[in-house]
């Protein structure tokens, strides 16, 4: 087991290393002077030239790729050139916003993808089933954006479900942790987490459509492929109930595959809060990665990149970590069979 | 398909197997309405620009906002232009720049895993390793990066988002190439004398390749999505493009007013989407009939 | 202490019946590609209780799916006729009813216990199973478990029971299979190929094993068997399987010094003996033929020595024996008995 967690994290590693050498060869391939795009519009020549000492561009190319890993280890991501300070503190205080939304629809996925796959499996071939799968089609298909519109467009009226925005103007919050649910619940103001609760559940639903179905759609096949295992017929024979012989024994062993699928999950929830995060006006990561790219603030874009490559890789590796503790065959000392 | 279903389905249908479920002339049935669809989308795309009714480009403030109707089908946007003659247009922008990239891609996945295969030993191991490293990260994520490295444009998005996308290829095509070199008519072939090379290009690749062909086919709606987000976003097509994503985001300020100058062009991607993923359904029936059973 | 748990059964328990397993007319019928096929055919079977009953045929013959239409494990096979388990009818029994009877009344062991125990899950926790479905508490059922586990054998087995079915051998992990059915005192045993998928010294520990628990117990017990090797030892009669009737039931002295049935003669004579100088093994000729295309008439006639005009022509029904010590159904006997 050692053996492996060393791998694992050795592979960790060379990931974030490789991620972070790709962000740099994007960051050396923008056409351009970067020097001038730091400095900043409207610049003279001298602050141009300092600019470039400053980011040591005049420097070789290792020498440039070597400055920047220090930095970064030093959390250094550079400066944003449409907010003036550095990216690092930007994202450190749009990622709350992330962290709540992204967490929420994880927690929304498991819950509905769960329960529906077990009435799908237990409704093999029948209404629910069909039902299901046309309408996974259909999720499949459907531009985040599209969705989030559709949504929009469709509650305006009603009132009652907020469409965008994080929490209504009476409420005010302080910020401890600066998820908006914790910190309402913190502050002992109820109302404000109903509020808040509220404003998420628009960009919670489009978020966790696609995964929802994702996941309803392994977790059946997986559930499926274990029932015809043998030791499903020994329970049978023990006098075990459908129900039990569902969530007692095909459930569990289908869980182990779906958790890396789950993990897989975080990635596309990250992307998907990019796309959503502008339109339903949640101050999130993705809403700062738009804003950037409108701004045309290169450095900021590629920092969040990396950051949202690195928050993905670390992740993975939890995931592969649960999996480790949850198994008992990895734990001593088996091989998976699903390596 | 949402970017996730691509990803997690690589090598399998993002569609659900729907048309498994399906007995045999109810599949011709589908086969055949899902092969026209996609047909009428390359065509659409092909001479949709010559055959739209208005001027995509035809900026008319006077026009602005004009709700469906008789005169303009899917209503005017903020400029005032004819948006079914822009979606008419624009497919030929989304769908043709999806096609260029899942090709482009493919393409270069067969010969990386091709050249990873002959080399073999730590090389091919290191191939492998990269592609594993580079299929971690979200493909819009790292798209958007690259393209906005590259300054933000269609030809940027396009390239990036062929970089994004090849390592899927290799990886599920290096597999498939590996399981075909342990076929016995490989050990036969070079026991005539046959060479490393030519037993590779001559039966490992081509045999592999329907894999190449259905991951293919799989990946342009998922391609199509990715592509229509990253110019809405603002990575990709820039205004006045008629590209669909862009598109969207031109209308994003007036969806509750004006909905059509958005939903429209999200519709047809939405379309686009769940069509290609259905061919690819239909061509690994028809190719790989052993894969894919869900 | 632990109470028996298992509900009352009607019209049993008032007179001690002759036969705890009374099988009279099963035929079983699957749908395979859209036909329907005869698996079993009119099958009869008593078994009294305590008694060791061995129903032996080739695969293909019909025995697994005799044993588990007994407890109706498969939902898609259709039964017809009668299974009487303590005068309790079975055939159209409501399903609910029926898992109450699984694990407690009859219980089964299966052919690969690695297959048939749940992976994930600890010994201890899958053989109290059977009694936590019928509400026993976690304490008391996890005690018995290991009392049980203890009867059979198991040194340590209060630490065995933490462990995971991975870690034991082939053959501790049938002493597991086995705890689990006779954990709920069942009234039947039925063990399906049991030792096949075990090395031949270990076969017969375990057949002493089954042996002896089900003495102690007063466990009937069925031995379903395709090997007339282990029969000898352990059977008190032995019923024979050709094509899913039954050809022959002799108790198990009879059967092996005067086999009735050409069939049964040709088993035994395939069969290595290490008490007799053998000149050579004979195999039978021919295969057995797969249940939708049986021969007409009597369906051993294609491979039969002594096969006769009506062989071909009329299906031979079961009688006595010659010698009255069982039954056989074969022209050639009936024809002797009335020549």
């Amino acid at each position: 087991m050692i053996h492996f967690l060393l791998r694992r994290l050795a592979f960790a590693l060379i990931s974030l290393w490789a991620l972070i050498t790709i962000v740099f060869l994007m960051i050396a391939v923008i056409p351009g002077d970067q020097a001038k795009i730091a400095a900043g519009e409207g610049a003279s020549p001298e602050m141009i030239e300092q600019a470039r000492q400053r980011l040591g561009l005049d420097q070789p190319l290792i020498v440039q790729y070597v400055r920047y890993l220090m930095r970064l280890v030093q959390g250094d991501l550079g400066t944003s050139t449409s907010t003036f300070q550095p990216i690092a503190d930007n994202l450190r205080d749009a990622f709350p916003s992330t962290l709540e939304l992204v967490l929420l629809s994880m927690v929304t996925v498991v819950i509905f993808g769960v329960s529906i796959a077990l009435l799908v499996v237990a409704n093999k071939g029948g209404f629910i089933d069909g039902t299901v799968r046309v309408v996974a089609i259909a999720a499949a298909g459907m531009p985040l954006f599209w969705t989030a519109f559709m949504l929009q467009l469709g509650l305006a009226a009603g009132q009652a479900i907020p469409i965008s925005g994080v929490l209504s103007t009476q409420y005010v919050v302080p910020k401890i942790t600066g998820l908006l649910l914790v910190d309402s619940l913190l502050s002992g103001q109820p109302d404000a987490f109903g509020d808040a609760f509220l404003h998420l559940l628009l960009p919670v639903f489009v978020l966790a459509l696609p995964q929802t179905v994702v996941i309803i759609r392994t977790l059946r096949t997986s559930m499926l492929n274990e029932m015809h295992e043998e030791y499903i017929l020994m329970a049978r024979s023990k006098g075990a109930s459908t129900g039990r012989i569902l969530i007692r024994h095909a459930l569990p062993n289908a869980i182990v595959p779906m958790v890396t699928v789950l993990g897989l999950q975080v990635g596309y929830m990250l992307s998907g809060a990019v796309i959503i995060e502008s339109i339903v006006a949640r101050p999130g990561v993705g809403a700062y990665l738009t804003s950037s790219v409108l701004q045309k603030d290169t450095f900021a874009v590629l920092g969040t990149v990396l950051f949202i490559g690195a928050i993905v890789l670390l992740v993975s590796l939890l995931v592969d970590l649960f999996q480790l503790a949850i198994d008992p065959r990895v734990r001593r000392g088996m091989v998976t069979r699903s390596s | 398909m949402s970017t996730t279903v691509l990803k997690v389905f690589r090598g399998g249908s993002p569609t659900g197997g729907l048309r498994g479920r399906l007995g045999p002339a109810k599949q011709l049935w589908f086969d055949g309405v899902v092969v026209g669809l996609v047909v009428l989308l390359v065509l659409l795309a092909a001479f949709g620009g010559l055959l739209a009714p208005n001027d995509p480009f035809l900026v008319d403030l006077g026009k602005a906002f004009i709700p469906p109707g008789p005169q303009h089908l899917l209503g005017t946007d903020e400029s005032g232009r004819d948006v079914l003659s822009r979606l008419m247009t624009g497919a030929g922008t989304t769908l043709l720049s999806a096609l260029v990239i899942a090709l482009s891609a493919g393409v270069i996945g067969v010969i990386i895993a091709a050249l990873a295969s002959l080399a073999g030993g730590w090389l091919d191991e290191a191939v492998m390793r990269l592609c594993d490293i580079v299929l971690a990260i979200p493909a819009l994520i790292l798209a958007l990066g690259i393209a906005m490295a590259l300054g933000p444009s269609l030809q940027s998005a396009i390239i990036a988002l062929i970089v994004a996308m090849w390592p899927g290829t290799t990886r599920i095509v290096r597999s498939s190439m590996r399981k075909n070199m342990e076929e016995p008519y490989v050990e036969a072939a070079r026991s005539q004398g046959a060479s490393k090379w030519n037993v590779v290009f001559r039966h490992v690749i081509p045999n592999s390749l329907d894999v190449a062909i259905v991951d293919t086919a799989f990946s342009i709606g998922g391609i199509t999505l990715i592509l229509a987000s990253l110019s809405f976003i603002g990575v990709g097509a820039q205004p006045p493009s008629p590209e669909w994503g862009a598109m969207a985001a031109d209308g994003r300020s007036y969806v509750l007013t004006s909905w059509w100058i958005t939903v429209a062009p999200g519709l047809a991607i939405m379309v686009a989407a769940v069509a290609f993923g259905l061919l690819g359904e239909v061509l690994q029936a028809r190719f790989n009939p052993s894969q894919g059973r869900r | 202490m632990i109470m028996s748990a298992s509900p009352r059964l009607e019209g049993g328990g008032s007179a001690a019946p002759d036969s705890i397993l009374d099988i009279t007319d099963l035929s079983v019928t699957m749908n395979s590609a859209g036909r329907d096929i005869r698996i079993v055919d009119e099958l009869s079977l008593r078994i009294a209780p305590g008694e060791r009953v061995a129903l032996v045929g080739e695969s293909g013959s019909g025995k697994s799916v005799t044993a588990r239409a007994i407890m109706r494990l498969d939902d898609s096979a259709t039964l017809t006729g009668s299974v009487k388990l303590d005068g309790q009818e079975l055939v159209g029994l409501p399903e609910k009813r029926m898992r109450a009877l699984r694990g407690a009344q009859f219980s089964m062991v299966f052919q690969d216990p690695l297959r048939t125990l749940n992976p994930l899950r600890t010994i201890g926790d899958q053989i109290a199973e059977p009694l936590r479905i019928r509400g026993v508490s976690k304490r008391d059922a996890l005690k018995a478990a290991e009392e049980t586990l203890d009867s059979l054998g198991v040194v340590d087995a209060k630490a065995r029971m933490r462990a995971y079915p991975f870690e034991f051998s082939g053959g501790m992990r049938q002493r597991v299979a086995l705890a689990i059915a006779l954990i709920a005192r069942p009234k039947v045993l039925i063990a399906d190929e049991p030792t096949t998928a075990l090395d031949t010294r270990v076969q017969e520990r375990v057949l002493r094993l089954i042996d002896d628990a089900a003495r102690e117990r007063g466990v009937a017990v069925l031995l379903i068997t395709h090997d007339l090797g282990v029969v000898a030892g352990f059977a008190d009669r032995v019923a024979v399987m050709y094509s899913g009737r039954k050809v022959e039931d002799a108790p198990v002295d009879v059967l092996y010094s005067s086999p009735s049935h050409p069939y049964t003669e040709g088993l035994l004579a395939a069969v290595p003996r290490l008490d007799e100088d053998q000149a050579e093994l004979v195999a039978m000729p021919g295969a057995s033929a797969a249940p939708g295309s049986r021969p007409s008439g009597c369906a051993f006639h294609p491979r039969c020595p002594f096969a006769m005009e009506i062989c071909r022509a009329t299906l031979p029904l079961l009688s006595e024996r010659p010698d009255r010590a069982g039954q056989v159904a074969c022209h050639l006997r009936t024809m002797e008995e009335t020549a």
